[in-house]
């Protein structure tokens, strides 16, 4: 029953894109599920697409956690639009193991020392030990964070650096006949000058992301320009990157180079910024430098 | 005494016949409830499957981002409609699809789960065995920026679908102060990156890039040329970038000195990539000195007109290459940037076109373009046209990034 719950979250859960720890504090502990008792938890929620990789699909792990004779139930579940994981409980399952004494979950994106299991987690694997036998499922379209070295080529950590995949099924692909809502945004002739340009992320002055991001959906990729305070992450826009001409935002010329610490920000004549031959640096009513 | 009488006799071997044949019936049974037990049920041998295939994916990524690392092309081992292996560097089988739909023909990939032996193949699409995914072309969720797309399987009913970004085409721009053109005592223009992430093409965009951009399947590995300023610009745009503009491109290039100073109060830098010190360079010495003997390996550093006698122009030539990883700077084709600050100065002219002596082989000298056309007046060579022109104008792209996208 154990491997058959594997095998079928397995075939589930490889082509998830984003992950949700529900019950964080049951996570890489080293320690069984054992409160609250006689109780349902939701545990980890997952995005993964159909098997025509044409819509997203929402799936959830649920746990009963066992009590005095009542041994616990780990579920499966298939969430439909809107429903929510710790709503599904009694909902019929994808699969299932009944009379679970034992179960411990590890996942991370980093590698995981398992230690009282004797075991190495590696990153972007999920990892269940439920009766002292072992369920592994890569997720191979989860990220880490992106290093940045000379000579790197950019590639983001995942399973397999530089891979996506889309679900394994019977359903052929064919990119041309495909049918699918329009997911990115940003067209070759938006404009900032037009107030077409669509901006993708918002930096308040602390730092801190306003709204949000969604840079990862610009059809053409994105760009950073100025206008808040953060010195260490700034306001993107969805290309494309008219930057430094007339109306549009001012290209970054950063303000490490000026020896003094000039000010970021939305500041009219600012350094930070360049334009044009003929153009200057001017704070708009967005909040954004740019170039008039 | 007696022995047993014949009927008792009869009874003990039908007795032992039977307890002969319950045991034989008894150990069948055991058998293949043992063989139930034992063998894996539908599900698992479909996980197996899968397993098999991620495996697969795994050893298809590394051709995909490291070419041909058993030389087999190389040796004339696979039959493939590639460029010839003499006029064409090793990177030009990198994140390349027509050397994966090479790989996949000639060779199976075969990996092991369980004990038990997989064959995977790849299915294909009309000729070839990827298709071009792009997210300036295709909608949906989990589209890289530019890749391919592979379905591999082992049973032909179903299949992974894995797609292989391009990363191989990019380098990194580390963060620190740079400056732009050429070292100026006064008014060096000057900047820095920090709190921004830019990564740069390593080499110009193809010849083979633009033909798979228009959806044609010619392999030409050298420097596409020919394009207008626009076609360039929207050719980037389709990779989710943007023509690379002078003053990234001269952070790429120029020599920063002192690596550990990431923020020097001066950009002291030389006119050429691969050395600090001018005077060590063979470009230096044919410009200044009148005995000047021109020789082939030169040919390695920077492509000029004289090199068109001993050898054809390679495509993905790795001998001109900067401090961060960029090639093709010097010699070969003439390259246009995306000049925000001096306007219209966005050529450099270094290339065949000119001999080894001529002034513009070195960085931070720059041409004009109007990057209409190639007519002559749409060109300002102050000074130092070509003897002979030809429109060899090649281009690269660049892109922002981020520690999550």
């Amino acid at each position: 029953m154990i491997d058959d719950f594997g095998a079928k979250l397995f075939l589930n859960w490889h082509a998830a894109y984003e992950v949700i720890l529900h019950g964080k504090e049951y996570f890489n502990s080293d320690k069984n599920i054992e409160r609250p008792f006689n109780t349902w938890q939701s545990l980890i929620e997952i995005k993964t697409l159909n098997s025509e990789a044409s819509k997203e699909v929402r799936q959830c792990l649920v746990y009963r956690v066992p009590y005095q004779q009542r041994l616990g139930i780990l579920k499966l579940i298939l969430l439909d639009d809107g429903e929510k994981c710790r709503e599904v409980y009694e909902k019929k399952p994808l699969a299932e193991i009944l009379n679970v004494k034992v179960i411990k979950f590890f996942y991370g994106t980093k590698k995981i020392n398992a230690i009282k299991e004797r075991k190495v987690i590696p990153p972007f694997v999920l990892s269940l030990n439920v009766d002292g036998k072992w369920i592994s499922v890569p997720l191979l379209n989860i990220t880490g964070k992106r290093e940045f070295k000379k000579y790197s080529d950019g590639r983001i950590r995942s399973y397999n650096r530089g891979v996506l995949y889309w679900p394994y099924s019977e359903n052929r692909v064919d990119l041309i006949k495909r049918k699918v809502s329009q997911q990115f945004i940003g067209k070759l002739s938006d404009r900032y000058l037009d107030r077409t340009l669509k901006m993708c992320e918002k930096v308040s002055d602390d730092c801190t992301i306003v709204g949000e991001r969604k840079c990862h959906r610009c059809r053409f990729g994105w760009f950073d320009v100025l206008g808040s305070k953060c010195k260490t992450n700034r306001i993107k826009f969805c290309r494309p990157n008219f930057c430094g001409e007339r109306g549009e935002p001012a290209c970054i010329r950063g303000n490490s180079y000026l020896g003094k610490q000039e000010e970021f920000g939305c500041v009219g004549g600012s350094k930070a910024g360049f334009c044009k031959p003929g153009l200057g640096t001017y704070c708009d009513g967005n909040g954004i430098l740019i170039c008039l | 005494m007696r022995g047993r009488s014949f009927p008792d006799q009869t009874g003990w071997l039908m007795k032992k016949k039977l307890i002969a044949i319950l045991l034989v019936i008894f150990l069948i049974i055991g058998g293949f409830a043992t063989l139930l037990i034992l063998l894996p049920s539908q599900i698992v041998k479909e996980k197996r499957e899968l397993q098999a295939l991620i495996q697969a994916s795994t050893t298809l990524n590394k051709i995909w981002q490291q070419g041909d690392v058993d030389k087999k092309w190389k040796k004339g081992k696979y039959k493939c409609e590639l460029d010839s292996s003499e006029r064409v560097g090793d990177d030009y089988l990198r994140c390349n699809p027509s050397f994966i739909n090479c790989f996949l023909s000639n060779q199976s990939l075969t990996t092991e789960v369980a004990g038990k032996t997989y064959q995977v193949k790849a299915l294909s699409f009309g000729k070839s065995f990827f298709q071009l995914i792009a997210r300036s072309k295709d909608e949906g969720i989990l589209i890289p920026e530019y890749g391919i797309l592979v379905e591999l399987t082992i049973s032909g009913k179903r299949s992974l679908k894995v797609i292989l970004k391009d990363y191989c085409s990019e380098t990194y721009l580390p963060q620190r102060i740079y400056a732009q053109g050429a070292f100026k005592k006064q008014n060096d223009w000057r900047w820095d990156n920090f709190g921004q992430h830019i990564v740069v093409d390593k080499f110009q965009v193809s010849g083979q890039d633009i033909s798979f951009w228009k959806d044609s399947l010619e392999i030409k590995s050298r420097p596409a040329v020919g394009l207008t300023l626009k076609e360039m610009k929207d050719y980037c745009s389709f990779r989710g970038k943007e023509l690379i503009s002078t003053h990234v491109y001269d952070a790429a290039a120029f020599h920063p000195g002192d690596m550990d100073n990431i923020r020097p109060i001066r950009n002291m830098r030389g006119p050429y990539p691969w050395t600090k010190r001018n005077k060590d360079s063979f470009l230096y010495r044919a410009r200044i000195s009148q005995d000047f003997s021109f020789e082939s390996r030169f040919c390695e550093k920077a492509f000029t007109k004289e090199c068109l006698q001993y050898f054809r122009p390679k495509g993905f030539d790795v001998g001109s290459v900067s401090w961060m990883g960029m090639y093709q700077i010097l010699g070969g084709v003439m390259e246009v940037q995306n000049s925000m600050i001096y306007e219209e100065k966005n050529l450099m002219p270094s290339s065949y076109l000119f001999d080894v002596k001529s002034p513009w082989h070195q960085l931070g000298l720059r041409a004009s373009w109007d990057g209409k056309d190639y007519l002559p007046n749409a060109f300002e060579w102050k000074g130092y046209p070509p003897d002979k022109f030809e429109p060899l104008i090649g281009f690269r792209c660049m892109r922002y990034i981020s520690e999550d996208y």
